[in-house]
């Protein structure tokens, strides 16, 4: 077992085969190595995005390791597909949508990271830049004359 | 600095200079958005997050929603151009003028920093020394891909190469207007060069290979197919100097002797793929020291031999034990091969996958049988004109339980049987793609019938010169014949494909009933 702590001081205790999914505990464990009970702060992250990555480790614990090709830019086009669990776990507001894409990324469980991107890109697709700045509440800091030479920029593009 | 770090710091800074904006009206933006959730992304995650935007419609709108978003998605647009397919001549102008805009500070961004791939070969035909000449400006090339663009010269592509040390790809198959101006230019300022596909750069010349070899030590695929100027003097020194070659391809290259071919096989120790076919001049003494001790190859993977006349069974024993993984092998017209040779491949075992026989007419039954009993993971095997074969070896075949595709063209002795064994084989899960029975004489229309009926994924069947398949009902299912083709040729031509096979199965179950 590993016992973690949130950066507001809240403890998960959890087996160790659930905390190696992240990439960065695992190493941790090595270097702490055989002791008993090791006690790890992740200062980083609040105890409500703790437990949800932690429920994320927990139901993908069995799952195969992911080989370095998975994780290659270039192959990532061909593989848009979530899981379904995944999809579900995932329907949360942005803002947590977004603090466990930042918490996957700083623990490095790839797998996290890269569903928590699919469903951000799939946020994306299919819209038009209003329609983005809306979905995210962002500001357009463009004028129309610069988005329209952008636009004349990459009219040369095939629509992929 | 890692090269993704550096790289990314090259575009953001091409990025910042090239935008003309009020950075006040920009700084209040952002103030009004500080409570967007989104903003708490860095730009390496949106990075990842707009990698999974395939089209460029989502890419364009999400690099138009705002600065911070324009960078990380624009870079996807052009880390790889792929020019529209629509109107491919405004496509490749378009590009163009705007690489040239860029040059005289007038575009958003330094586009030609980002453009790490060209590949045109879609646009092949248009491409031409003024359009290829606007890449010049770009400095990151790593992969160039000019296959078939016949309308280039040497002066474009000097111009670009000039620019880019870090190309390590070049493509430039069948661009025969190139001469050896290109090798020397990549040998001068292309050091980390690895891959150089030049098949059918037919000006090339010993001088120019001989300077890449001495210049670009990391070469690992070279493919100079039908460059017959270039001999032994070259090609030795490119053995000798670079020891990571896995791929080489030398196919028409009628100049090169026994004496580099033996080098090949005593120096190479990573080589996966060697293509020495139509090398008239290779006999067995090639091959006189090839020995596992003295080298393995257990990387070699794929061997073509084609027309290598005067090999023996001798060098394919001594082949395949040294390189005891192959898994092509292309055999045609190595006239002198008996079932000898297939004792010796029998011995790659479920390594074996491929394998192409044509025209060594010494083969016989037993031969087959041996490379069928061991070699059960072949795939693909091909037969052609070995006119001793009979009934016997496709029964064997039949058994092959990976088998996607057979040649039997010219096999005379074949007959209904053999087809119907193929027909009937459970070995294989009726997974038969590709069948070749041209000129197979004795078949008939019931045999042909029951092969269609029961291996539904064919999708390949050639039946010319058949005589039971010379009927205008039959022929309108099948491909035109190619436009090379003589009159005569053209009345035998039958081969079904694609959806036409399905058709000719509907037929022949039509007149069936």
């Amino acid at each position: 077992m590993v016992t973690l702590i949130s950066s507001d001081g809240q403890t998960f205790e959890i087996d160790a085969k659930v905390a190696e999914k992240s990439v960065l505990i695992k190493n941790m464990m090595e270097d702490i190595g055989d002791e008993a009970s090791s006690e790890i702060p992740i200062p980083n992250v609040a105890s409500n995005v703790l437990s949800k990555v932690i429920e994320y480790c927990t139901h993908h614990k069995d799952d195969p390791s992911l080989g370095d090709e998975e994780t290659n830019p270039a192959n990532k086009i061909k593989n848009i597909d979530i899981d379904e669990w995944d999809q579900k776990f995932l329907a949360v507001d942005q803002e947590m949508l977004f603090e466990i894409i930042l918490t996957a990324n700083y623990l490095d469980i790839k797998p996290l990271l890269e569903a928590g991107c699919k469903t951000v890109a799939n946020m994306i697709k299919g819209k038009s830049p209003e329609e983005i700045r809306r979905t995210f509440n962002i500001q357009n800091d463009f004028t129309p004359e610069e988005e329209s030479q952008i636009r004349r920029e990459n009219e040369w593009a095939e629509d992929r | 600095m890692s090269n993704q770090d550096h790289d990314a710091n090259i575009i953001s800074n091409a990025f910042l200079q090239g935008l003309k904006h009020d950075r006040n009206h920009n700084t209040a933006a952002i103030k009004v958005n500080q409570y967007s959730p989104i903003h708490s992304l860095p730009p390496e995650l949106l990075g990842i997050i707009f990698s999974y935007l395939s089209k460029k419609n989502d890419l364009l709108n999400t690099s138009l929603v705002s600065y911070s978003w324009f960078k990380p998605a624009i870079e996807y647009l052009w880390l790889r151009p792929h020019l529209s397919h629509e109107n491919k001549q405004n496509a490749l102008s378009s590009i163009c003028l705007v690489l040239k805009a860029e040059q005289q500070g007038q575009t958003t961004t330094n586009y030609s920093a980002i453009i790490k791939r060209l590949n045109f070969l879609s646009h092949a035909d248009i491409l031409d020394d003024i359009s290829l000449s606007a890449f010049s400006s770009c400095i990151y090339l790593e992969r160039i891909s000019l296959t078939n663009c016949k309308n280039i010269t040497d002066s474009s592509l000097v111009e670009v190469l000039k620019n880019n040390p870090n190309v390590i790809s070049l493509d430039i198959t069948n661009v025969g207007s190139l001469s050896d101006k290109i090798p020397f230019m990549l040998s001068e300022h292309c050091l980390k060069l690895q891959t150089l596909y030049a098949s059918n750069c037919t000006q090339f010349t010993d001088a120019g290979i001989q300077s890449l070899a001495m210049n670009c030590r990391y070469l690992k695929r070279v493919k100079l197919t039908n460059c017959a100027n270039i001999s032994d003097d070259s090609i030795s020194t490119l053995l000798k100097n670079c020891p990571h070659l896995i791929e080489l391809d030398l196919f028409g290259c009628e100049k090169i002797t026994n004496e580099t071919v033996s080098q090949v096989f005593v120096k190479l120790n990573q080589l996966r793929e060697i293509n020495l076919g139509l090398n008239t001049f290779i006999t067995d003494q090639a091959f006189m020291n090839v020995t596992p001790i003295t080298l393995l190859l257990d990387r070699l993977r794929v061997v073509d031999f084609t027309g290598c006349a005067h090999l023996t069974d001798i060098s394919i024993g001594k082949l395949i034990s040294a390189a005891p993984r192959i898994r092509n092998i292309v055999l045609t017209k190595c006239l002198n091969i008996t079932d000898q040779s297939l004792m010796e491949i029998s011995r790659l075992g479920r390594f074996l996958q491929y394998i192409h026989l044509g025209h060594c007419n010494n083969i016989t039954d037993f031969g087959i049988n041996q490379l069928s009993r061991s070699c059960v993971k072949i795939q693909y095997i091909d037969v052609a004109c070995c006119t001793q074969i009979t009934n016997t070896s496709v029964y064997d075949l039949s058994l092959l339980p990976k088998l996607r595709r057979i040649g039997l063209v010219k096999c005379v002795n074949i007959t209904d049987s053999a087809v119907l064994a193929l027909a009937h084989t459970t070995a294989n899960d009726h997974m038969l793609e590709r069948v070749h029975l041209s000129y197979c004489t004795n078949i008939s229309l019931h045999a042909v019938m029951r092969l269609l009926n029961s291996c539904l994924r064919l999708n390949h069947l050639s039946l010319t010169g058949v005589n039971a398949f010379m009927r205008s009902d039959l022929r309108q299912y099948c491909r035109e014949p190619p436009s090379d083709f003589n009159q005569h040729q053209q009345a035998l031509f039958c081969v079904y494909s694609g959806d036409g096979v399905g058709r000719l199965r509907e037929h022949l179950n039509r007149l069936a009933e």
